[in-house]
């Protein structure tokens, strides 16, 4: 993550949470209930109650059929029919003499519960207790004892089927709950889709639930809280439940009032991170301008620093010798004296403007007389470089100024010249005292400034030429601190269109001076 | 030996050019980097100094274009460009060494008679003996007792002279003229003083010495010790 988003993330995740926590407290719910239609909920019970029955009787019928084939069928025959039969498991016929005793096991699930043994009372013996379904033998001699066809198992799955197709013959068939009720559900969940149409096209909202909790059929959105309704049906197998509920309407709106003070709330955590981001972007965009200009101003220090040393060195081995030479090399030193004074003034005057402590000192002066003297001592750097100097100095009149500050500006140009302009192999510098201001022109032949820098050039740490192939050098303060200069004088410093090279103007006020003139001091 | 220069600026390239000649090495001076490359083709230095921002080619530039055909020849950057990335870059491209500005005299010429040394090929034949001193003159040095004395140019060329004329007195006429050229004039006084300087480099007691002698009125001679 980009440092400066750092403090913009966590804001914009605090201003969603009070969004999102506001709108919460804000909301409003109100719910209109609408009673279910009751006649169509009579009508599939009536429906759904008689489909069961005729399934209960329809099952009954095919285990009757089933129980009188046994008693002649053939063992594979009747094997085949009980198989076709869904949910029986065991078929068991006993004979009042005790002959031919048959005992068919349908699909023997190996790893469900062992089926129970089925026996006469007075059948073999020993049997388990907790699983064996003993049948009286005295049906077998009274088949109108007891009528009724389904008995208890003791197996929570299984039910037994009793049945006398003839005297003397008894006929125990154990059926499977879930495997009967995994037919039926299937089926019954075809055989709903017409009775429910109607509550279906209404919405309402409606489940059938078959005897082992499993939902058969669900309409309607889900919905939360009591049925409104309960209908449980009864059926050979086990009970259904018929649940419906009544329709809900829920209608939402926003308390305003804290809407407003939610979204107030984030937009202001919004605004506060974006305005931190901003800061820290420009502290960083701040310290990275700082290291780097601590970079050029050590840079800019190396190469005077060693012609100092380099000059003073020779100047010191020739010094007896050759006294001439010696001469040249100490001109030499006192020349980059010179360049590394304006570099430190201008790194002072730099470093005092950010500290605010920049001060203005007006004196009386001739322009000129200051202009000359950094002409002068500009003058062996620009030869060296084949830079022709042309001067028409027209302010020869005592003005008051800061004649430091004057210095200060003209020489930043003239090394403006000296560094990026050599080529034109031109300086002009033209004076002149017009209403109360002095204004300088400072030209020259060179490459010029491209149309997109011509404003770029004045802002601190700005340079044209930055490749380490442009050859030229600086620390990017130089027309920064002429332009802050020139307006803390109360005048303006400006780069003029020109035909050819760069053309900058100064403008500062120059009142007359009352006061006598000091000796300018050198630069 | 010929030492390529180039730096743009031109306080800073006399300057320099004058401390490397002074010890008797040849100087190219080049302005900016194209000048650099064209004098590194026709001069064929055996060292290249050379500024990093310089007009029209960089020095970056100028040392890929010498190192994509000669891989040998030293190169040293001399640069007020003092970030390690800048260190960094200019050694990746193929320098021997990269000296920060500013720099001294002592330090330049040290860095410079180092590189030349480490490039230096060893050929036993080149090298000479005065006493317990062999010198070593592609090193640019001379060895005692395996310890080993740096030399410029010049003082190889002194030491070469007084050594082909072994027992006989060396006129300070045909130093000047064997060591510094005829397009110098030092005057009798700088020859006394590089005598100073080389006899405190290679006599074990320079107020007694044992090598170079003084013949007065005419110059000097080895001893024949």
């Amino acid at each position: 993550m980009r440092p400066a988003l750092v403090s913009l993330v966590p804001m914009l995740a605090a201003a969603v949470l009070v969004m999102v926590g506001g709108e919460r407290v804000a909301r409003r719910e109100t719910e209109t209930r609408t009673p279910a239609d009751r006649s169509r909920l009579l009508d599939l019970d009536a429906a759904f109650r008689a489909e069961l029955a005729r399934l209960d009787e329809l099952y009954a019928t095919h285990l009757e059929h089933l129980a009188k084939a046994s008693v002649s069928g053939k063992p594979d025959e009747l094997r085949v029919q009980a198989e076709g039969l869904q949910g029986v498991r065991l078929l068991r016929v006993f004979r009042k003499d005790g002959k031919e005793i048959k005992d068919l096991r349908i699909q023997p699930d190996l790893n469900g519960p062992r089926l129970p043994e089925v026996e006469l009372s007075n059948g073999r013996r020993p049997l388990d207790p907790n699983q064996a379904l003993i049948m009286d033998a005295v049906f077998l001699e009274y088949p109108d004892y007891w009528d009724e066809k389904w008995l208890p198992t003791y197996h929570p799955d299984l039910m037994a089927y009793r049945r006398l197709p003839e005297p003397g013959v008894m006929v125990v068939i154990l059926v499977s709950r879930s495997q009967f009720h995994e037919r039926t559900a299937s089926y019954l969940s075809h055989w709903l889709e017409t009775p429910l149409t109607p509550m279906r096209e209404a919405g309402e909202r409606l489940l059938i639930e078959g005897p082992d909790g499993s939902t058969l059929v669900s309409l309607g959105p889900e919905r939360h809280g009591p049925a409104a309704s309960i209908i449980p049906i009864r059926s050979l197998f086990g009970n259904w439940q018929i649940r419906s509920w009544d329709g809900l309407e829920v209608a939402r709106t926003h308390d305003s009032a804290a809407l407003i003070l939610a979204s107030t709330l984030a937009v202001i955590l919004l605004a506060s991170g974006v305005v931190l981001m901003l800061q820290q972007k420009n502290a960083l965009k701040l310290a990275a301008e700082r290291v780097s200009f601590v970079n050029r101003v050590s840079h800019e220090f190396g190469a005077p620093l060693t012609n100092l040393s380099l000059n003073l060195d020779l100047a010191a081995e020739v010094l007896t010798s050759r006294p001439s030479e010696a001469q040249r090399r100490l001109g030499l030193v006192a020349e980059e004296i010179g360049r590394l004074s304006r570099l430190v003034a201008n790194v002072l005057t730099f470093s005092r403007r950010e500290r605010d402590s920049l001060e203005l000192k007006p004196a009386a002066c001739i322009p000129d007389q200051i202009l000359q003297q950094v002409v002068e001592s500009f003058r062996p750097a620009l030869e060296r470089r084949g830079i022709r100097i042309e001067s028409e100095l027209a302010a020869a009149q005592a003005v008051r100024l800061d004649p430091d500050a004057l210095s200060q500006i003209t020489g930043n140009l003239l090394s403006n010249v000296e560094k990026y302009a050599a080529g034109g192999n031109w300086l002009g510098l033209a004076s002149r005292i017009e209403d109360g201001f002095l204004i300088l022109e400072v030209s020259d032949r060179g490459d010029g400034i491209p149309a997109s820098h011509r404003q770029r050039v004045f802002t601190p740490f700005e340079r044209v030429l930055q490749a380490t192939n442009e050859g030229a050098s600086g620390t990017g303060l130089g027309l920064s601190i002429g332009r802050d200069l020139a307006r803390r004088m109360g005048g303006e410093l400006e780069l003029l269109d020109s035909d050819v090279g760069a053309r900058f103007q100064l403008r500062i006020p120059a009142p007359p001076a009352a006061d006598p003139i000091s000796e300018p001091e050198a630069s | 030996m010929k030492i390529l220069i180039a730096e743009d600026d031109p306080l800073t390239l006399d300057a320099l050019a004058t401390c490397v000649e002074s010890e008797g090495f040849t100087v190219l001076r080049a302005t900016d980097g194209r000048e650099a490359v064209e004098l590194w083709r026709s001069g064929k230095p055996d060292l290249l100094c050379l500024d990093i921002m310089m007009p029209q080619v960089d020095g970056y530039e100028v040392c890929r274009r010498v190192r994509a055909s000669d891989q040998t020849v030293p190169i040293l950057f001399l640069s007020a460009k003092n970030q390690e990335i800048d260190v960094v870059v200019g050694l990746d491209l193929g320098a021997d060494d990269f000296i920060r500005k500013p720099f001294t005299r002592r330090e330049v010429m040290a860095r410079i008679r180092a590189a030349l040394r480490r490039n230096a090929p060893r050929e036993a034949g080149d090298s000479f003996t005065l006493h317990d001193l062999t010198v070593r003159p592609r090193s640019l040095i001379a060895e005692r007792d395996g310890r080993s004395i740096d030399l410029t140019p010049r003082e190889v060329s002194m030491l070469h002279l007084l050594h082909t004329h072994r027992g006989e007195p060396v006129s300070r006429d045909a130093f000047l003229d064997t060591c510094w050229g005829l397009d110098y004039f030092p005057d009798s006084r700088t020859l006394d003083q590089h005598i100073l300087l080389l006899r405190k480099k290679i006599e074990k007691d320079p107020s007694h010495p044992a090598i170079i002698q003084t013949v007065r009125a005419i110059g000097y001679r080895l001893s024949d010790g």
